[in-house]
């Protein structure tokens, strides 16, 4: 018991660093009650919930999960899990994008009502089952998400022919989608009917907003994934708040400061990244703002894919024709580019895909790589000799505990290298703060420095509660 | 606590958001939790039901819809699956209530009327006072036009808050009244299946508490 407490520590980023943003899209919505005072909150602490059944307040902790997932009294669980886990990659090698939602679901189903059957999950209730029920999703998505995710798919299959067309339709949505926004990512504000309050202002908070948005490829998770769109739109909201001209205007200044960030963000693989959330996202987990934000996201992708002039409020056809050209032209010339550029570099296309952007994405993300790895520790530890693939007797069960724990502390020992790993992900993550620092400074020259960090300190580094105490303190 | 999904509707200056911003505002004090955001707003209220000993508390989860015209093909993604919605018209503008009214025709067409309230709210009353009286649309008109629809119909000034609330409250209490045996009903599942389990789990144990002992 104690070397699995050991060895757990090993892939536990907490124990090297105090801050929970491991799991980096970390959020609090609304009224969260942190302030100051959770700098240094320990990673553990649950929120009190008044009401059991309309607990708010978005309580994640993976790492927790995982600790509860190595209790020895939950060994059934991790055995279940691995028993699917095994059949999903190995029974077929690729399902269509239909059995992969409903396989996901079914089990989902049941490995939830197991959930009741084993300590320590049996004994919780709240927004602790509720962190259980998360971890699972997001422990389940993680390990099939190379399977699952249709440009990660395209890539281990090769061709787009390969695909089944649940998949298929993703990527060709894809490219459909970044043709639009190519053919008029020229668009200034007002052929939206965006009122322009500030626009240095507005430019900003829109590449923001964009940004935050493509950090949706940095994750496996459903749950990371909205909250990626969330903090995306919150920045939005940010502007809207403090700039706009009309303070309650409300969606006919959101939405099309929404499609205008689409235009301007050049998002990888949005629509793939929406079908994923809408196939592997438990819909009871998908709160009211949250379902308001994705539904306003796919408007305003379907408001792009349909896009044409007659949509435009053009006040000045010359002008707007001229730009619409000189943007044709660049075009041609860009592909021109990538062209020569593929031909050079003859290694590593992903041969007749034209959503080229998802596939270099790949490679883009270190911090995916650490999670991955950490991924792969957790099921090297799952993963020990096994007979049979359920739990049947209580004696098996626990000769299988044993030889588990010895077979994890080996995998620990020999080859990954996990003092490397946790200083990476320390190396990342205050890359990534410093590069949230940045951002802010630039969106907020005129205050103080240190003031903008120590936002940042109390608000974890999360974008969009940041922007949103930097708004009110510069009011 | 029951939730429902309201929708709000309309041209885009009627000023169909300061209506709810005036519903969430006032009803602070009501009960605790409100969120404001840029389009999505969230409320609970607590109303007076027949038969029932405690209030009735209702959530609404209001999603409002860009109301220029270039948008109006992206409606379909909020009003789906909503319980009321909220079409709005500006009593200073003639025009607005044709908007409206074409909402209520989409409304009808696309969602149907057994599952869904809807609510004709002329706003700007405010306006409608005193010596410079900007009125355009007669209440008669409008009026008639809902009963005709079966609508439910008043006129407010978000500005002011006069008739903001009971819009609100008139809503909750019809869908009460509309979803009360069904969730009447779904109370009394709920609780089968509570008792339906504790027996389940209780048939598990042996086998459960065995593992526990023989692991720890």
């Amino acid at each position: 018991m104690s070397s699995q407490k050991e060895i757990l520590k090993e892939f536990d980023p907490l124990s090297t660093n105090n801050k929970d943003n491991i799991q980096l899209a970390g959020y609090d919505s609304k009224g969260a009650p942190d302030t100051i005072e959770t700098v240094n909150h320990l990673p553990f602490q649950t929120k009190e919930v008044q009401d059991g059944e309309e607990e708010e307040e978005p309580f994640f902790d993976f790492q927790l999960f995982v600790k509860e997932l190595q209790d020895n009294r939950s060994e059934p669980l991790v055995k279940y899990i691995k028993s699917f886990l095994h059949n999903f990659v190995t029974q077929k090698s690729s399902w269509t994008a239909d059995e992969q939602t409903k396989l996901v679901a079914d089990f989902r189903t049941f490995i939830y009502g197991k959930l009741a059957l084993f300590e320590p999950f049996k004994s919780m209730d709240g927004a602790k089952l509720h962190n259980a029920q998360e971890g699972l999703e997001k422990l389940i998505m993680g390990k099939l998400y190379t399977r699952c995710f249709s440009p990660y798919l395209l890539k281990r299959l090769g061709s787009i022919e390969n695909l089944d067309d649940g998949h298929r339709k993703d990527i060709e949505d894809d490219y459909k989608l970044k043709q639009k926004i190519d053919e008029f990512r020229f668009i200034e504000p007002d052929y939206l009917d965006i009122s322009i309050g500030n626009e240095n202002k507005l430019m900003k908070f829109v590449k923001l907003s964009g940004s935050e948005l493509n950090k949706i490829n940095n994750f496996k998770a459903p749950r990371d994934k909205v909250v990626c769109l969330l903090n995306s739109c919150k920045v939005i909201f940010g502007y809207l708040k403090h700039y706009d001209t009309d303070k309650e205007n409300g969606a006919d200044s959101f939405i099309p400061l929404l499609i205008y960030t689409l235009l301007k963000g050049s998002i990888a693989s949005l629509i793939s990244n929406i079908r994923y959330i809408e196939r592997f996202r438990l819909e009871a987990f998908i709160r009211g703002e949250e379902e308001y934000y994705i539904s306003s996201i796919e408007a305003a992708i379907g408001f792009i894919i349909n896009l044409d002039v007659r949509k435009l409020s053009i006040k000045n056809y010359q002008a707007y024709n001229k730009m619409y050209h000189e943007n044709k032209v660049k075009l041609t010339e860009e592909e021109h580019e990538l062209k020569r550029g593929r031909i050079k570099s003859e290694n590593d296309q992903t041969s007749g895909t034209p959503n080229g952007n998802a596939a270099m994405d790949l490679k883009k993300h270190p911090f995916d790589e650490v999670t991955n790895s950490m991924f792969s520790m957790i099921n090297d530890f799952f993963a020990a000799p096994e007979q049979s693939n359920q739990p049947t007797t209580l004696v098996d069960t626990r000769t299988k505990t044993s030889a588990q724990v010895t077979n994890a502390t080996n995998n620990s020992t020999t080859p990954v290298d996990t003092e490397d790993i946790s200083h990476l992900v320390q190396r990342m993550e205050e890359n990534e703060n410093q590069e949230t620092l940045d951002t802010l400074q630039s969106m907020f020259p005129g205050m103080d420095k240190e003031l903008i960090e120590d936002v940042c300190i109390a608000k974890k580094y999360r974008i969009g509660p940041c922007v949103d105490i930097l708004l009110t303190l510069s009011d | 606590m029951l939730q429902f999904k309201l929708v709000l509707l309309g041209d885009s200056s009627v000023g169909k958001s300061s209506i709810v911003h005036r519903f969430v505002k006032d009803s602070f004090d009501e009960l605790r939790e409100s969120t404001i955001g840029a389009a999505f707003l969230s409320q609970t209220i607590k109303i007076k039901a027949e038969e029932q000993e405690e209030d009735v508390v209702i959530k609404f989860e209001i999603w409002d819809t860009a109301g220029q015209e270039r948008y109006k093909s992206l409606a379909p993604m909020y009003y789906r699956n909503a319980n009321a919605a909220l079409v709005v018209y500006d009593l200073t503008q003639k025009d607005s209530l044709v908007k409206a009214r074409s909402w209520v025709e989409e409304l009808k067409n696309k969602v149907g009327d057994e599952d869904l309230v809807i609510f004709l709210v002329g706003n700007k009353l405010d306006l409608c006072e005193g010596e410079e009286d900007l009125r355009a649309v007669d209440t008669s008109e409008a009026k008639a036009y809902a009963e005709e629809q079966n609508l439910l119909f008043t006129e407010v000034s978000a500005k002011t808050g006069q008739g903001v609330k009971e819009v609100f409250r008139s809503i909750g209490e019809k869908l009460y009244a509309s979803k009360k045996d069904e969730i009447l009903a779904k109370k009394n599942r709920e609780l089968g299946n509570r008792v339906n389990n504790s027996v389940d789990i209780n048939a598990q144990r042996p086998s459960t508490n065995d593992t526990t002992t023989c692991c720890s």
